[in-house]
């Protein structure tokens, strides 16, 4: 019987480890995914009394926004009265990421960052493309936050 | 009174739709500009005697708005808003706009207006938004209370 050492598990602890990992990310996303479908439900109802509705176009950019990112934290999410969703994450030192889905094409953003503890909080908004917006957002290192 | 700035030291509240809170935190959006607007409607709570409750009361009565239940007030210092609005707007202003009686209204000595917003579907105004919700004093308040 060959011994058993710390050296010949550690392989399989760490695959299982990884696999646990995997699976962990991956119920946190369908957990994600349920939660903003229950939210843009409501969302859609209070609008509904309110007199407007969710804009179609911003509804499927959203959710390829998801696609493309699935292992991000739930955000919080609203309706404009424009008919756009935007989410927006908060993070410490004052970090505030806010996006909101104009069409398939193109993300509004407002991003708050603090570059130190002591420096003045920068501000930004702008427009930019699916795949330009976190290029913006990693050019202030936020990307933690999502 | 019509045009006169507040104190520093006194309160607004901004009437905010359900659609616009999660997690009773209010999203920037709250604070646009509609095409139609030059100002954003506020309440101004020291034109009334007595507590914030009674105050609340007061705006709550003489509102032209359909108030929910699930909607909220959020409370506004008016001098702390201006400081920190100020770093990005230079001419936001926060003044009495008493409304007269009309169609069935009482006279309504609470209105009153922020001024020096851009417009409401630009980049900026989402960034100012974003600014004026962290200007918001927790807890919440109750569109229509129970």
């Amino acid at each position: 019987m060959s011994e058993i050492t710390s050296e010949r598990i550690r392989p399989q602890i760490s695959i299982d480890a990884h696999d646990r990992e995997i699976t962990s990310q991956v119920q946190r996303f369908l957990d994600t995914i349920s939660s903003y479908e229950d939210r843009i439900n409501v969302l859609k109802e209070q609008a509904e009394v309110e007199g407007y509705s969710l804009s179609e176009a911003s509804g499927t950019a959203f959710w390829n926004f998801l696609k493309k990112h699935p292992f991000m934290r739930r955000g919080r999410l609203v309706l404009l009265e424009n008919g756009n969703l935007r989410a927006v994450w908060s993070g410490g030192n004052d970090a505030h990421i806010g996006l909101q889905f104009l069409n398939e094409r193109l993300i509004q953003y407002v991003i708050f960052a603090r570059r130190g503890p002591d420096e003045p909080v920068s501000r930004v908004a702008g427009r930019d493309t699916m795949e330009g917006i976190m290029r913006q957002i990693d050019a202030f290192d936020l990307r933690g936050i999502l | 009174m019509i045009g006169n700035q507040l104190p520093d030291d006194h309160h607004v509240v901004r009437y905010v739709k359900p659609s616009l809170v999660e997690d009773e935190t209010i999203d920037g959006g709250a604070f646009l500009l509609r095409a139609s607007e030059t100002a954003l409607s506020v309440n101004w709570m020291e034109a009334f005697e007595g507590n914030r409750q009674d105050q609340l009361n007061e705006v709550r009565r003489l509102s032209r708005l359909n108030l929910a239940r699930n909607g909220r007030f959020a409370l506004l210092n008016v001098g702390e808003t201006k400081r920190h609005v100020s770093e990005s707007v230079e001419e936001i202003g926060i003044s009495a706009a008493s409304l007269d009686p009309t169609d069935g209204f009482e006279a309504d000595p609470s209105h009153a207006e922020i001024t020096g917003l851009p417009p409401g579907d630009s980049d900026e105004a989402m960034l100012i938004g974003d600014m004026i919700s962290r200007c918001v004093v927790y807890p919440l308040h109750a569109g229509k209370e129970d």
